[in-house]
């Protein structure tokens, strides 16, 4: 039997879908599988194997401790695929739940929600982090909370948007003159015709958040010192960029290919979701 | 190093032993607004040189002319010579001020508008006589009485200097006499027989400036160094040019220097590179170090005095009883913490404060080294877990700690804190510096070893972090600084250091080394110093 093609857009989609999802899923079993997987203990020290440029004995080599790149970057995935999937979640539970509010509602709320989300938006979201890691201190749940506080605004207004849209639409008018409660006609009516938006932020902040935990560990903010983070590996090994650059391009790359994982898989939603 | 967010303020800096290396003088030679001295250390080693350096060594005799481009972290204070503490303001202020003794690199006092020195009445008092025929750059005569306003300046308790702290216990306002226009009088607290390395270069804000000196140096830079500053700009850096009337005859070869500011440490290593500046003012071993012998880039290194005190808190558990703390002494891997920390230029220390390039420095007390079997014999089987405090500038001394100890079975509790933190609160009760159960202090090379034994070890050391108390170690430093013959104080410094490598309140791994890097196809004479001082009158052109 002959194959029959797909339309090209299609079939560039489900490549694309492919190699995103298949970047996920290897970096998701990195970080569950690491110790079984990592030829050495990412935190071992040999001084007389410092700099060690990749090759045999040190696939990626060693860094100013001696400590095996290969190793670390293996070990790396864990830290951050703890706190972007977290963060995300609660990123967009919490900023469905206010868009939808807010947008169902509508009048005084929506005008005083909005403008609350608006103040929390301007406020530059590395200071805040700076802030509540001070106050709170290091930790994973003190990542999850402030990249999760960052992605709400964003999620709420998109959630919003759509809301305004659907409130509109004749079958949520039925749904009033039916008497549905505004609760009601959030969970029931609305949500689930909003549900691609929002589908379609977790999948679009799940790279940015990926991005965040990133950049909070690489300004000292986030995983414990010799933590071997991808970002505190970029941050610690960025001055040897000259004399042993495998340091750096290791956890870069990393992050590099999970990110775009994440965005191809998420492209290739949209547009599937767009398409329907 | 983002070290950046978590600076100490002001008056918290004025209670550091040191400092790292951008902020505060050096990776080797920092000081805190309070560090006693930034002394300088150096052996009679050789300076390590590469084939390009070789080819300087054997250049023609020195030419005159030519402008030295060298590169150097931004100040971030002023420019001021009373309260300078950071590297790059020193260096500035080095060349256009002069001290009354310069502090070699290998440790010897050369006279500069001191021409001669001498003790009276048992170290108690000295007496300098001055240089004759100096002149300030504005053409003011050096006399006695400028030296003298120099260091009543100095021992200003307003005056929130470095040198401040140099002078305790041993020089008070009011000590500081003229007799006669080129003589002055230092009258001490107490004897003390090194006092020349405290009004040496080693006391590094002890420039001689004039009478009248009322601050803002950058806009009034009178001195009687090789070179005048013509312009000076934070953003971009300072212009110097030769002192056509310095009082060392024919010096300095150079025509100028130009300093460019680089606030990131890959932009100064690339420039020089590059060929955009000749030579590095404070240059980091482990930058430099991969760059010997390649190309042009020549890079000069010495020993240093400076230390990172891996300190015990002896009145607590577990580090009360003496075979924990000799326990985690013998854990250590000595030389590998001086590879991955030092690029393997420092000395190795065995926990005791007389570095070798000390003269006093006990040569017969055997090195300690790793071993693991009397670790498990100190331990007893105790299972030995501790917190270890620290700042960021010693995270990788911290990281390296921990992977050591914990190759036998010694696991550490990293507690990083911002500087900030580390170093505030209060000195009485409760600053993590000083209070924790064990921490880190980077602790700026000192000239003399006093500076490190009185603050550090002494019993109620205003610095004493190990909380350790010593009767017959505190009688051994009162009489070492008494001493007035090599004898005398050879046998002090042993009661002093054998104490110490005995009971170990602080363990001493590794002493600092110190190194400067430039092009050595373009100029011959830059060398590094200890302390990464600057003295380039001798550097010329090739």
């Amino acid at each position: 039997m002959t194959a029959i093609p797909l339309p090209l857009p299609r079939r560039r989609f489900g490549v694309a879908l492919a190699v995103g999802a298949a970047l996920v899923a290897a970096w998701t079993v990195v970080a569950l599988l690491w110790p079984s997987l990592a030829p050495f203990d990412p935190g071992a020290q040999d001084p007389l194997r410092r700099f060690a440029a990749p090759g045999a004995g040190h696939l990626l080599g060693t860094d100013q401790f001696g400590r095996d790149t290969f190793s670390r970057m293996l070990a790396g995935a864990r830290p951050v695929l703890q706190v972007a999937p977290l963060a995300t979640v609660l990123g967009v539970l919490l900023g469905t739940a206010i868009g939808l509010v807010a947008g169902t509602l509508g009048g005084l709320v929506d005008e005083i929600v909005m403008r609350l989300l608006d103040a929390v938006a301007v406020f530059p979201a590395i200071i805040a982090a700076v802030l509540f890691v001070a106050l709170a201190g290091r930790s994973v749940t003190v990542m999850v909370l402030v990249i999760a506080g960052a992605f709400t605004p964003i999620v709420a207004r998109s959630v919003r948007a759509a809301t305004l849209v659907e409130r509109e639409k004749p079958y949520v008018e039925a749904a009033r003159l039916r008497g549905e409660r505004p609760w009601a006609l959030m969970g029931r009516e609305i949500l689930p015709n909003v549900g691609t938006t929002v589908l379609v932020e977790a999948t679009s902040r799940f790279g940015d958040a990926i991005f965040a935990a990133a950049t909070l560990s690489f300004l000292g903010l986030g995983q414990p010192p010799g933590s071997p983070d991808w970002g505190a590996s970029v941050s610690d090994n960025r001055v040897w960029l000259q004399i042993a650059p495998w340091t750096v391009l290791a956890p870069a790359l990393a992050i590099a290919s999970l990110v775009v994982g994440i965005a191809l898989v998420a492209d290739a939603l949209r547009a599937r979701w767009e398409a329907s | 190093m983002p070290r950046t967010l978590e600076l100490p303020d002001q008056d918290t800096l004025s209670r550091l032993p040191g400092l790292s290396r951008r902020l505060f003088l050096g990776g080797t030679g920092a000081a805190a607004l309070t560090a006693l001295l930034a002394a300088c250390g150096a052996d009679t080693t050789p300076a390590t040189s590469t084939p390009s350096a070789a080819r300087a060594a054997v250049s023609a005799a020195p030419k005159r002319g030519g402008v030295l481009r060298v590169g150097t972290p931004p100040p971030p204070t002023k420019v001021d010579p009373v309260s300078m503490y950071d590297g790059s303001a020193i260096a500035i202020v080095q060349l256009v001020a002069d001290y009354l003794i310069w502090l070699d690199k290998d440790f010897k006092l050369v006279p500069r508008l001191a021409e001669k020195w001498e003790s009276r009445d048992g170290g108690k008092r000295w007496v300098f006589t001055l240089r004759q025929g100096v002149k300030f750059s504005d053409g003011t005569p050096l006399d006695a009485d400028a030296v003298k306003a120099t260091f009543d300046r100095l021992l200003d308790p307003k005056s929130k200097s470095a040198a401040l702290s140099a002078f305790d216990s041993v020089l008070a306002r009011g000590g500081v006499n003229v007799s006669g226009p080129s003589t002055v009088v230092f009258t001490l607290e107490r004897p003390f027989s090194d006092f020349p390395y405290l009004v040496s270069a080693g006391n590094y804000n002890a420039v001689i400036l004039k009478k009248d000196h009322a601050g803002d140096f950058t806009k009034n830079p009178i001195g009687t160094g090789p070179f005048l500053l013509r312009s000076y700009d934070l953003s971009r850096g300072a212009s110097l040019v030769r002192n056509p009337s310095h009082w060392r005859e024919g010096r300095p070869y150079l025509d100028g220097i130009e300093v460019k500011f680089y606030a990131d440490d890959q932009a100064d290593l690339l420039a020089l590179q590059s060929g955009e500046i000749d030579a590095q003012i404070l240059s980091r071993a482990q930058l430099v170090g991969p760059l010997k012998g390649a190309g042009d880039i020549v890079v000069d290194q010495v020993p240093a005095t400076a230390l990172t005190a891996f300190t015990f808190r002896v009145d607590q558990p577990p580090f009360d009883r003496k075979e924990v703390r000799q326990a985690v002494a013998y854990a250590l891997d000595r030389p590998g913490l001086n590879a991955t920390l030092y690029e393997g230029i420092g000395a190795l220390g065995n926990d005791h404060l007389f570095a070798a390039l000390f003269p006093a420095a006990p040569a017969d007390i055997p090195q300690r080294g790793k071993d693991p079997a009397k670790v498990a014999e100190l331990l007893g089987g105790q299972k030995l877990t501790f917190p270890l405090t620290f700042d960021p500038p010693t995270k990788d001394y911290a990281l390296a700690l921990q992977a050591q100890l914990k190759a036998v079975g010694i696991e550490v509790t990293l507690d990083q804190r911002t500087s900030a933190d580390f170093y505030g609160g209060d000195q009485e009760k409760d600053t993590p510096w000083l209070f924790s159960t064990a921490n880190l202090v980077g602790w700026a090379g000192r000239a003399v070893p006093s500076q490190f034994i009185i603050p550090m070890v002494k019993s109620g050391g205003v610095w004493n972090g190990s909380k350790y108390a010593n009767a017959a170690l505190d009688a051994a430093a009162d009489a070492y600084d008494a001493a007035t013959t090599d004898t005398e104080r050879k046998a002090q410094a042993e009661i002093i250091a054998k104490a110490l490598n005995e009971d170990v309140p602080v363990v001493i791994s590794v002493w600092g080394g110190a190194v400067r890097a430039h092009n050595g196809a373009k100029f011959a004479g830059v060398a590094a110093h200890p302390s990464n001082y600057v003295d380039f009158s001798e550097v010329h052109a090739l």
